[in-house]
């Protein structure tokens, strides 16, 4: 058994006494067991052979007694083992689910959301499956396979000597069998897994697909994989049809010959016909814990495998945590520094960030410009400490981030993040997702601010209507507006946007600016944006290049001094570029622009 | 069990006629393999025939072997029933192992079928199909509803047979050795298909509520994962986690209740067939002391009863299974015969490489039961221009240029280019002619180049590069560890929103059609990238027609024409310059991005 099995098994013991219970109630059921061919060995030799009626109805009415008891005990065992293996589940759901929780961005940038979603579900119920049903099933097979060696040597010596050469066969073809099957049957989950991933593929990208008209090249892949997948489960079928039928053909056989000697002794006087019976239902019940044992090792192995996953996420390190002597910083000023950070995310060659340092006044704003991949989202994802630097730091109010408490920290930061995930809720709920407590009034509060109120208003239900139901369809600029009235709500020290309005049209933008430049006051704000309109309006403005910082001031002062963040300028503002800076701008760019201006 | 079936396939299955129609309709995949199917059911009776001799031929033995020994004769009296003993333990054995191989196969041939039947559909239906709220529903259905078939196909239907098959075997047995303890024995039967029938109403409940219950953690566990971000940015993970341990309890005692229900039912059966055992053993024996039956007979019966009730349980248990196979088959059915919202015609044309003059004609659009998003829109976009389409959110932009690769069909209206209605040809030849990026980028699970790639099915590497150049993603792509061979994961954690637009626009580039209708495809692109982009798409713009959402008016200033919608009407159309000069609403828009 394998190690993370073992430690997996750990998880039982909160639950030990209903499990040792389940335990009992197996020994009950398997004493009922073997006490019934019993009952039939005097119903046929001191009843029928003697030719007494009266032991005969003792004896049928002793056989519903004991199967009365052997039903409950077996009920019992289900019951027991699934309140202990379904409690295993529960807390081991539980703790993989708040492991995820606190696990760090780093983790879930790596993490695939369909494995992990198999980890809480699929991976959890194959261990469970064997920490209740397989271990008390595993239990019982032992108990009846050594009470019925024990009972079929004490009735007849030689009739047991012929019963067991049975058992080895039925042990060498099972070994056989489980050997060819078990990797068979893997790879054909495998190529399962291969064929419904691109099924899920061509769902997620179905508009792709259409609008590249690319469905028989899907179906085209769809279809080796589909093959790949027969021509497997063909070869799983053939080892199954070999093996199972020869298994239960091993048993019927051992049977037979029992049978056979037993009839020979029956004829030599040295056995009973009563005895042959109970020898013959006794072999049956010896076969089946065999069988059960044989198969169970595939799910001990499969279960092994799943523990091990489990364990990979339990025992990941979490890398953004609070420090032992974490400070509780409950009232933020907001002045953010950062010191030569360095950043490099895991599995990374190159560096992220290489150095960055500026510092960011409280209640200023402070804008990021740069090419797409030049690192902005890196530096603000750094200040409610989503990451944690390489090397440098970054200081909130003098502390190093990584010595203020998570908590703390974060819920005076108001993120808008780039793509603005909405919960399926209703869009109070949304919007109140960072103070839950919030009143309806501070609700709509914000969602004015976000220029939201009106669309939100002229929704079939208002505040009320659920987002991602049939029919209510989003627009990326309105799902932004939403996620900018949550980080309002929570009426953060530090405001972190990152380009936020990107599918906001101009006009409401515009209106959105206004708005903001209110609501900033007394915020230290940072904004990632490409549109000049909002970043000329900074009182710092951060150029970045390929993780560095090569440009750094006010609007004007960069136009006149950085050539970077003039050519940026330009890309935009013809007009102003041409009166100001004109000699910066690129000419192809420029001819491009003027051309049909 | 019914761990598979939803909520709705329990309740559907209450209706026995269409479970009839899905059993053909299942079967009729099994119809290329009768002649296997019909050689199977051949081996099957004689297997059933071999297991049911045994407790016969067994009684013969035990009955031959006490004459034997009060008579003295040896034991040579047992060589022949022995001997059809051994034999029928071995037919048994080599016809099973012949009837699963081509049960087996055919079962797995069909089920091929199937799927591929399933994937193709799952092409060939319409956009409208696949929002987003839907498709992961949609995917947990196939998947589940496929696996469940194919345990039915593989195992169940085979088992089911079988069963059947032996329970007729076993009862023809019993008859030939003794009717009365025949009878005996099948006074259980009623007994039994009386408690099957009240545990499967008890079960069915438990095992529903079991399957609601493992479906509310599932369901809000993916939703919980993709938005774990945001849930740490603002503090959430505590109640995140109450709000999961919850579920998590409920389905804790769900699954208990459930356990305990089908615990319940394999001992209640055993307890009834060992009354029933008993009945016969005691019958059996009376009529044994009285002279009227053998000793072997008893014997013979005993194994009878045993097989006999196995059987029965067996079948019971089989019951749910087909029972959910068979809502799973309703279920895959269903989605076969979907009909599409939006369909060739039975006399679609293929279009043939088109100049590209696109023509909206009095289009009106609402969807489904939504209200009207676009009101009687007419636009004609001249071959080989431009044309900008700006307005603010939803007010109806993309909706429009959805229309244009027929993703949706206008509720009013139609839609031309060249002058031919979009319904009156093939969509495929239609899209062949288009090139497509979306608001959001999606990228395959494969490599950078053969996202790229998927524009033009077999382009070359260099066709693939110079797209990515023309499209400015040459550098950053360049930049990768992998570069062109670069895998890009699931969540692309590793591409910024710009660099996987930039991956669909090289895509879009690389398919060179005639129409190229780019939504909002530069928005998350820095603004230095975008000129850049601009200048190496000009050339390509000139020649063919192209439609354009963007709500950066540096992005639009280029166009040939600018057409402004609001609300889901055409409220000015015309160039960037004369737009400007009339001072209306695209002037507003434009000043308020530009004017300080």
């Amino acid at each position: 058994m394998s190690s993370a099995l073992l430690r997996a098994l750990r998880f039982l013991r909160a639950y030990r006494l209903t499990a040792m219970a389940a335990v009992l109630a197996v020994l009950a059921a398997s004493v009922a067991d073997l006490v019934s061919p019993q009952i039939l060995r005097r119903i046929i030799d001191d009843g029928v052979s003697a030719g007494r009626v009266d032991v005969v109805w003792r004896g049928a009415i002793a056989l519903v007694v004991v199967a009365v008891a052997g039903g409950i005990a077996t009920f019992l065992q289900g019951y027991l083992s699934a309140r202990a293996s379904h409690g295993v589940a529960f807390d081991m759901r539980n703790a993989i689910f708040e492991k995820l929780q606190r696990l760090s961005f780093s983790y879930h940038d790596r993490a695939s959301t369909g494995q992990l979603i198999t980890r809480v579900t699929s991976d959890v119920d194959l261990v469970r499956d064997f920490a209740g049903g397989g271990l008390v099933q595993a239990v019982s097979a032992v108990l009846l396979l050594s009470g019925g060696v024990v009972l079929l040597l004490t009735m007849n010596t030689i009739l047991a000597l012929v019963a067991f050469t049975v058992i080895p066969a039925t042990i060498t073809v099972l070994l056989v069998f489980v050997r060819r099957l078990g990797p068979r049957f893997r790879e054909s989950q495998k190529r399962l897994g291969a064929l419904n991933a691109i099924l899920q593929e061509s769902i997620a990208g179905a508009r792709v697909v259409r609008a590249f008209a690319r469905e028989d090249y899907e179906i085209a892949r769809y279809h080796r994989a589909d093959e790949a997948l027969l021509e497997q489960a063909l070869s799983v079928r053939r080892t199954v049809a070999n093996a199972f039928p020869l298994l239960f053909g091993v048993g019927a056989l051992g049977v037979g010959v029992v049978t056979v000697v037993g009839g020979v002794l029956i004829v030599g006087g040295d056995l009973t016909v009563g005895e042959l019976v109970a020898f013959t239902s006794y072999l049956s019940l010896l076969l089946q814990p065999l069988y059960v044992i044989g198969f169970g090792a595939q799910t001990i192995a499969r279960a092994g495998a799943s523990a091990e996953r489990l364990f990979e996420v339990l025992d990941a390190p979490i890398e953004v945590a609070d420090r032992p002597d974490a400070i509780a910083l409950h009232h933020l000023t907001g002045h953010v520094l950062f010191e030569d950070v360095h950043l490099r995310y895991p599995g990374d060659t190159h560096e992220t960030l290489a150095g960055i340092t500026f510092s960011a006044e409280p209640s200023s704003v402070t804008a990021l410009v740069g090419a797409t991949g030049s690192g902005k989202t890196s530096v603000v994802n750094l200040v409610p400490r989503f990451y944690d630097v390489t090397a440098g730091r970054v200081l909130i109010d003098g502390h190093d981030v990584s010595d203020i408490a998570l908590s703390t920290l974060r819920s005076q930061i108001g993120v808008v993040m780039q793509d603005s995930v909405l919960f399926s809720g209703s869009v109070r709920d949304n919007i109140a997702y960072g103070r839950p407590d919030a009143t309806d009034a501070e609700v709509q509060a914000a969602a004015r601010a976000a220029q939201a109120h009106s669309f939100i208003s002229a929704l079939p239900e208002g505040y009320s209507t659920r987002v991602g139901e049939r029919g209510i369809k989003l627009s990326g600029g309105q799902r932004q507006r939403i996620a900018i009235a949550r980080a309002l709500l929570i009426n953060p020290r530090i405001l972190i946007m990152d380009d936020s309005t990107s599918s906001v049209d101009a006009q409401t933008e515009a209106a959105l600016r206004d708005n903001l430049d209110a609501l900033m006051k007394g915020r230290t704000t940072f904004v990632v944006a490409q549109r000049l309109a909002t970043v000329r309006r900074a009182d710092l403005i951060v150029v970045l290049d390929e993780g560095r910082v090569v440009g750094i001031g006010t609007h004007e002062e960069l136009l006149a001094s950085n050539c970077l963040y003039a050519e940026i300028a330009s890309s935009q503002f013809v007009d102003v570029i041409a009166s100001s800076a004109g000699d910066e701008v690129p000419s192809a760019a420029d001819t491009g622009l003027r051309d049909d201006g | 069990m019914a761990r598979t079936g939803s909520l709705r396939s329990l309740t559907k299955t209450d209706r026995p006629e269409s479970s009839f129609v899905t059993v053909r309709r299942l079967l009729s995949y099994l119809l290329p393999y009768r002649s296997e199917v019909a050689i199977a059911i051949v081996w099957l009776v004689v297997a059933s025939a071999a297991t049911a001799a045994q407790p016969a031929l067994t009684g013969r033995i035990i009955d031959a072997a006490v004459q034997a020994a009060a008579s003295g004769d040896g034991p040579s009296v047992l060589a022949v029933p022995a001997m059809l003993l051994v034999s029928a333990a071995i037919v048994g054995w080599w016809t099973q192992r012949a009837q699963i191989l081509r049960l087996g196969t055919a079962g797995q041939r069909a089920l091929f079928e199937l799927r591929e039947e399933v994937f193709a559909t799952v092409q060939r239906l319409s956009v409208s199909y696949f929002e987003a709220a839907e498709s992961g529903d949609l995917m947990s259905r196939l998947i589940n509803d496929i696996e469940t078939l194919n345990s039915f196909l593989s195992q169940g239907f085979r088992r089911l047979l079988g069963a059947a098959l032996g329970l007729v075997a076993t009862l023809a047995g019993m008859l030939l050795v003794d009717w009365h303890l025949a009878l005996v024995t099948l006074l259980a039967v009623p007994v039994m298909l009386a408690a099957t029938r009240l545990f499967g109403y008890v079960a069915r409940r438990a095992f529903r509520n079991r399957q609601e219950a493992i479906g509310k953690v599932s369901a809000t566990l993916a939703e919980e994962l993709a938005t774990i971000k945001i849930a740490q940015a603002f503090n959430r993970t505590d109640t995140d986690r109450g709000g999961f341990a919850q579920r998590n309890a409920a389905n804790r005692e769900a699954n208990v209740t459930a356990s305990a229900v089908s615990s319940a039912f394999s001992p209640a059966l055993g307890i009834i067939s060992a009354i029933a055992t008993a009945l016969v053993t005691g019958f059996g024996g009376w009529l044994g002391v009285r002279g009227l039956v053998t000793i072997g007979v008893v014997v013979a019966f005993l194994g009878y009863a045993r097989s006999f009730f196995n059987a029965v349980s067996q079948l019971s248990s089989l019951y749910a299974d087909t029972q959910s196979a068979l809502a799973g088959g309703e279920r895959v059915f269903e989605l076969l015969d979907t009909a599409d919202e939006v369909a060739d015609l039975p006399n679609a044309r293929a279009l043939a490489p088109v100049k590209g003059q696109v023509e909206f004609r009095g289009v009106c659009f609402a969807y489904r039961t939504g209200p009207q998003v676009l009101h009687d829109i007419d636009l004609v976009v001249e071959a080989r221009t431009t044309v900008a389409v700006v307005g603010t959110t939803g007010a109806g932009k993309s909706t429009l240029l959805n229309l244009v690769p027929r993703f949706y069909d206008p509720t009013c209206g139609a839609v031309l280019v060249d002058g031919h209605d979009l319904r009156d040809v093939t969509m495929r030849s239609l899209r062949a002619n288009l090139g497509i990026v979306m608001q959001d980028p999606f990228l395959f699970a494969a490599t950078i180049a053969d996202n790229i790639r998927y524009g033009r099915e077999g382009a070359s590497d260099e066709d693939v590069r110079a797209a990515a150049r023309t499209a400015r993603a040459d550098d950053f792509i360049a930049q990768l560890p992998e570069g062109y061979g670069t895998i890009v994961e699931e969540r692309g954690s590793t591409l910024s929103v710009g660099q996987r637009q930039l991956i669909a626009l090289a895509r879009a580039v690389l398919a060179d059609p005639a129409i190229l209708i780019l939504d909002e495809a530069t928005s998350s692109v820095d603004t230095r990238t975008e000129v850049l982009i601009q200048q190496a798409l000009r050339a390509l713009l000139a020649e063919r027609t192209a439609l354009i959402i963007a709500h950066r008016l540096s992005t639009v200033r280029n166009a040939d024409r600018i057409v402004v919608i609001d609300e889901g009407r055409i409220v000015e159309d015309g160039t960037y310059a004369s737009l400007l000069d009339a001072g209306g609403r695209f002037a507003r828009l434009h000043n308020s991005q530009f004017a300080e």
